[in-house]
C-alpha cells in the first residue's frame, strides 16, 4: 500500500543572513517514515529544517505538507498543523522547571486538550522526567536536556518530528536510549526526520536519507542501499 | 579652452562660496529673522552634528545632550557674572562638558545600548533638580527659579553672535569630515556593525567611544554656550530640557542618521519647520514628535538615506554623496532567523 | 531617639509607596523582558493613565479607581494598537528604531498632555485623598495604604497569570527564548502585543493610583519612568520579588529624600540611587 507523502520540499533556495545555504533542494518525507538528513557541520542540514518550520522563508521553490502549501506560513501556523521540531540542544527554557517546559509544549490549540494524555506517555517514555519534574530545566545534564527536549516536542501532539542532531554531544549509552524511544515514537505513528551528523546512526535508524553536501542534495535513497554506496564507504567510513 | 574641474575642486569652491555668502550676511541688509534663523540653523547643525557622532557612528544613542549644553551654558553665565571675558566662558563651558563626559562615561559605557539610553536620560535630570537647588554665585536676580541671566550679553552684537556659532558650526561639519575619514572613522564602523568583532580585532571599544563622547560633549558645549549667550539668560528647566533631545534627533533623523551630511539637510528642514510653526508654539513640539516617529516608520533612512537608494540624477546630490563605506545607513532587524 | 521617630512616618511612607512602585515597574518589566524594548515612553503612558482618570472624574463625576472601568480597557487597546502598528514595524527597521520610536511617542504624549490639560498641576482628589490612619504612634495617610495593597494584589495577580495560564507561560517562555517559543507554536507577534497591553493595564492602575497620592503636570512622565526603570535594575526582570524589594528602595528613597532635602528636590536621591545602580550592576541585585 502506498504511503502517503506528508512532506514535499521541491527545489528550495534558501538564504541565511544574506548568504545562500541552500541549492535546489527536494526531499519527500511519506507517512511513517523515519528519514535522515546527513552531512556534515555546515553542510546545511539546520538550514533544511529551519526551512520546514517555517523559522526561515525559501526565496524559491516551495514546502508542502499534508497537501497544504507552507512554504510562507508562520512558525506558529506550521506548528499547529502538526509539525514539530526538536531544536539543535534542545533549547529549553531554562528558567523553567520539567513541568513547565512540557506545559509550554502543549500550547498549540490541537494540543492543549490532550495535554494530560500526552503528558502521561511522555512520563512512560522517559521516566527521569517524572522523577524530576519541578526541578529548573538549566540544572540538567546534556542527555537530560535531549530527553525533555523530545518530552516537551512530543506534548505538541505532532504529526511530525524534526529532530536536529539529538545525539551531539552525547555518550554512545545515552544515545542508544535516546533512539530507543524514538523507535517507541514511531511505533506511535509519528513521522519523523532525523539530522545526524553520526553518519552509521543514521543509516542505521532511518529508511530512507538524504546526503547533504554545501547545501545540495547529492545522494538518496533507501538507506539499506546507502550503506553500500561506494561514495560513503569512502567517504565517511574510509574503506 | 575648456578647464577640467576635479569634483573634489568644485566641492571646495562651492563650499568656500557658500561660507562667505553666509558670513556676509549680516553685515548686509537682510532681515534681522533671517540672522535669527541661520543662527538656530547653525546651532542645530552642530548639535545635530555630534549627536549623529554618538548615534549614528557609535551606536550610542545619546539621550544627555541637554547636559552638555546645561552645563556649558552655566559655565558661560557665572563666568560672565564674575567679569570673565565670554570667549573664555565659551570654551570653558565646552571644558566642563567633556570634564562631566568624561566622569560619566565611566558608568555609562558599561551600559549597553536601552541601559545607556536610559542612564543618559537620568543625568540632564539630576542636574535638574541640583541647578534648581544650587546657586553658586550671585543672589537671586529674577524673582524665583534659580535663572541667571548672563551678564553683558547685551553688549555683544547679534552679528557677533552669528560669527561665533558660524564658526562653530562649520566646525562641527569639519570635524565630522575629518573623523570619518581617518581611522577613528574606520574603526567606528567596524564597532557600529559588530562590537564584538571589533573589540577582538584590537581595537579599544572603550577608549574611541570615550573619545568620541568627549569630543561630542566639547562642541555640544561650545554651541550650547555661544546659545545661551544670545539668549541672554539661562534657567535649569529649559537649559536642560528634552526639548533640546527631540531638535537634534529630528535633524539628524529626517537628514539621515549615519550619513555625514545628514544633520546638515535636517537642521534646514528643522529651521524651516520652526519658521512655519513659530504661531503655535504649543503644538511645535507636538508635531515634531509625530515627524520622527512617522520617519522613522515610512523612512527611516531620511532624506539623503532614502534619496541614496533611488540614484538621484542631480548633480547637486551627486556632490553630497561622499561616501566612504563607514556611511552606509544601517538597516538591519532586531531580530534575525 | 527624636530623629528615630521622625523618620519612622517617611520610612512607613517609603515602604508602603514601594508598593506603588513596584506597580509602576511592571509594565515597564515585562515589556523589556518580553520584547527587550526599554520604553522610554512608559513613564507617559502611566501619566496618560493618570489624565484619563482626571477627566473621567472631571466630567463624569467617577471616582478614580472606579473610572478604571473605562481606563483599563481604554489603554489595554491603545497599547495593542501601539505596539501593533508602530513598535512591531520598529524592530524589523534597525536596531535605534524602536528606541528613537518610542521616544517620539513620549514627546507627542507630554505635549498631549500640555495642550489638552494645560501646565498646571493637576491631582485625584476624593474624599479619601486627605484621610489618614493611625498605626501605632503614626498617623499616615491613608492613599498610602492603598498604594501598598494595590501593589501587592497586582503582583500576586501577575504571578498567577504568568504561571497557570498559557498565554502567561507563553509570555514567559517568550522572553527567555523567542526562537524556541515559536516552535512550540507560540504566536510571537501576538504575544508581543498582548504583553505590551497588559502592561498597558497596569499602567492604568498605576497612573489613577500615583495620581492619588501626587500632584502631576505633564513633566512627571520622566519620573515616573526614572523610578520604575530603577525598580527594574534593582530587582532584576522576571523577579517578583525582586520587583518589590526595588520598589521598597525607590520609595524609600522618595520619602527620605523630601524629607532630607524638600519636595522640589525628592527625586533626586532616587535619580542618583539609579545612576549607581547602572555603574555597578546593570544586571540587577536580583536579576538572573
Amino acid at each position: 500500500m502506498p504511503k502517503k507523502e506528508l512532506i514535499r520540499v521541491s527545489n528550495i533556495d534558501v538564504f541565511y543572513g544574506g548568504l545562500q545555504a541552500l541549492w535546489d533542494v527536494s526531499l519527500t518525507v511519506r507517512t511513517g517514515e523515519i528519514v535522515g538528513i546527513i552531512g556534515t557541520n555546515g553542510a546545511g542540514k539546520s538550514t533544511l529544517l529551519k526551512g520546514i518550520s517555517g523559522i526561515i522563508h525559501p526565496q524559491k521553490g516551495t514546502i508542502e505538507f499534508d497537501g497544504h502549501d507552507i512554504t510562507n506560513r508562520e512558525p506558529f501556523e506550521i506548528v499547529e498543523m502538526g509539525v514539530c521540531q526538536v531544536p539543535e540542544a534542545g533549547r529549553l527554557f531554562p528558567a523553567m522547571t520539567v513541568l513547565e517546559n512540557l506545559d509550554i509544549g502543549s500550547y498549540n490549540r490541537n494540543a492543549r486538550s490532550k495535554r494530560n494524555q500526552n503528558l502521561k506517555e511522555v512520563f512512560e517514555h522517559f521516566p527521569i522526567l517524572e522523577a524530576r519534574k519541578n526541578q529548573l530545566a538549566k540544572t540538567f545534564s546534556g542527555g537530560e536536556r535531549q530527553m525533555l527536549a523530545i518530552g516537551r516536542g512530543l506534548m505538541s501532539n505532532p504529526k511530525v518530528m524534526l529532530f536536529d542532531e539529538i545525539s551531539l554531544g552525547l555518550s554512545p549509552i545515552v544515545t542508544k536510549e535516546l533512539y530507543r524511544v524514538l523507535r517507541e515514537i514511531r511505533a506511535r505513528g509519528i513521522t519523523a526526520i532525523i539530522v545526524e551528523q553520526n553518519v552509521r546512526r543514521s543509516l542505521k535508524e532511518a529508511d530512507r536519507a538524504y546526503i547533504i553536501e554545501a547545501g545540495r542534495i547529492v545522494l538518496s535513497g533507501e538507506t539499506k542501499d546507502l550503506r553500500e554506496e561506494e561514495k560513503i564507504r569512502k567517504a565517511y567510513f574510509g574503506a | 579652452m575648456g578647464i577640467a574641474i576635479s569634483r573634489s575642486r568644485a566641492n571646495l569652491i562651492s563650499a568656500i562660496v557658500v561660507i562667505v555668502a553666509l558670513s556676509l550676511l549680516p553685515v548686509i541688509s537682510v532681515p534681522q529673522t533671517w540672522v535669527l534663523y541661520l543662527f538656530l540653523f547653525l546651532t542645530y547643525v552642530t548639535l545635530a552634528n555630534m549627536w549623529n557622532l554618538l548615534a549614528g557612528y557609535c551606536g550610542l544613542i545619546s539621550l544627555c545632550q541637554p547636559a552638555f549644553i546645561g552645563l556649558a551654558g552655566y559655565t558661560l553665565a557665572i563666568f560672565a557674572w564674575v567679569g570673565l571675558p565670554f570667549y573664555l566662558g565659551v570654551v570653558a563651558g565646552a571644558f566642563v562638558a567633556a570634564v562631566f563626559a568624561v566622569l560619566i562615561s565611566i558608568p555609562v559605557f558599561r551600559l549597553r545600548g536601552i541601559y545607556f539610553a536610559i542612564g543618559t536620560i537620568v543625568l540632564p535630570e539630576i542636574l535638574r533638580i541640583l541647578f534648581l537647588m544650587w546657586r553658586p554665585v550671585g543672589g537671586v536676580m529674577y524673582g524665583k527659579g534659580a535663572g541667571y541671566p548672563v551678564k553683558g550679553a547685551t553688549s555683544i552684537s547679534a552679528s557677533e553672535i552669528y560669527w561665533l556659532t558660524l564658526i562653530i558650526g562649520i566646525g562641527s561639519i569639519l570635524v565630522m569630515r575629518y573623523i570619518l575619514r581617518s581611522n577613528l572613522g574606520l574603526a567606528l564602523a567596524t564597532i557600529r556593525d559588530n562590537e564584538g568583532t571589533a573589540a577582538s580585532s584590537g581595537i579599544n571599544v572603550f577608549k574611541l567611544k570615550l573619545y568620541s563622547f568627549v569630543i561630542s560633549a566639547f562642541i555640544t558645549g561650545l554651541a550650547g554656550a555661544a546659545f545661551y549667550i544670545s539668549q541672554g539668560f539661562i534657567e535649569p528647566t529649559s537649559a536642560f530640557s528634552v526639548q533640546w533631545t527631540m531638535t537634534l534627533m529630528l535633524a539628524t533623523v529626517i537628514g539621515g542618521i549615519s550619513i555625514e551630511h545628514g544633520p546638515i539637510v535636517g537642521s534646514v528642514v528643522v529651521v524651516i519647520l520652526h519658521f512655519l510653526l513659530a504661531r503655535y508654539s504649543g503644538f511645535s513640539m507636538l508635531i515634531q514628535g509625530i515627524i520622527l516617529t512617522f520617519i522613522m516608520l515610512v523612512a527611516p533612512n531620511g532624506i539623503l538615506g532614502t534619496l541614496r537608494k533611488t540614484p538621484p540624477s542631480w548633480s547637486l546630490l551627486t556632490m553630497l554623496q561622499v561616501s566612504p563605506k563607514s556611511q552606509r545607513p544601517r538597516n538591519r532587524g532586531m531580530f534575525e532567523p | 531617639m527624636n530623629t528615630l521617630t521622625d523618620l519612622a512616618i517617611p520610612i512607613t511612607m517609603g515602604i508602603m509607596l514601594g508598593g506603588l512602585y513596584a506597580l509602576v515597574a511592571l509594565g515597564l518589566s515585562i515589556v523589556f523582558g518580553v520584547m527587550r524594548l526599554i520604553n522610554v515612553a512608559h513613564g507617559d503612558l502611566v501619566l496618560l493613565g493618570s489624565y484619563l482618570a482626571f477627566s473621567i472624574m472631571t466630567y463624569l463625576g467617577l471616582d478614580p479607581i472606579l473610572s478604571l472601568v473605562i481606563g483599563i480597557p481604554g489603554l489595554f487597546f491603545i497599547g495593542f494598537f501601539m505596539q501593533k502598528y508602530l513598535l512591531n514595524r520598529a524592530f524589523t527597521i534597525s536596531m535605534e528604531a524602536p528606541l528613537i520610536i518610542a521616544f517620539g511617542i513620549s514627546i507627542v504624549l507630554q505635549n498631549l498632555f500640555q495642550i489638552v490639560w494645560t501646565p498646571l498641576s493637576r491631582g485625584l482628589t476624593t474624599s479619601y485623598t486627605l484621610k489618614s490612619f493611625v498605626m501605632g504612634d503614626l498617623h499616615l495617610p491613608l492613599v498610602y495604604l492603598l498604594d501598598f495593597f494595590v501593589g501587592i494584589i497586582v503582583m500576586i495577580s501577575l504571578h498567577q497569570f504568568l504561571h497557570k495560564t498559557y498565554l502567561g507561560k507563553a509570555i514567559v517562555a517568550a522572553s527567555q527564548d523567542r526562537g524556541a517559543a515559536q516552535l512550540m507554536g507560540i504566536n510571537t507577534k501576538q504575544v508581543y502585543a498582548f504583553a505590551f497591553a497588559i502592561a498597558m493595564v497596569f499602567a492604568a492602575i498605576a497612573g489613577v493610583f500615583l495620581g492619588l497620592t501626587f500632584p502631576f503636570t505633564p513633566q512627571s512622565g520622566v519620573s515616573f519612568l526614572i523610578i520604575a526603570f530603577g525598580v527594574v535594575v534593582l530587582g532584576g526582570l522576571g523577579s517578583v520579588t525582586g520587583t518589590f524589594i526595588g520598589g521598597l528602595v525607590m520609595g524609600l528613597a522618595q520619602t527620605l529624600g523630601g524629607y532630607f532635602l524638600g519636595t522640589s528636590a525628592q527625586m533626586l536621591i532616587a535619580y542618583l540611587i539609579v545612576i549607581i545602580l547602572l555603574a555597578t550592576r546593570p544586571q540587577g541585585l536580583f536579576g538572573r
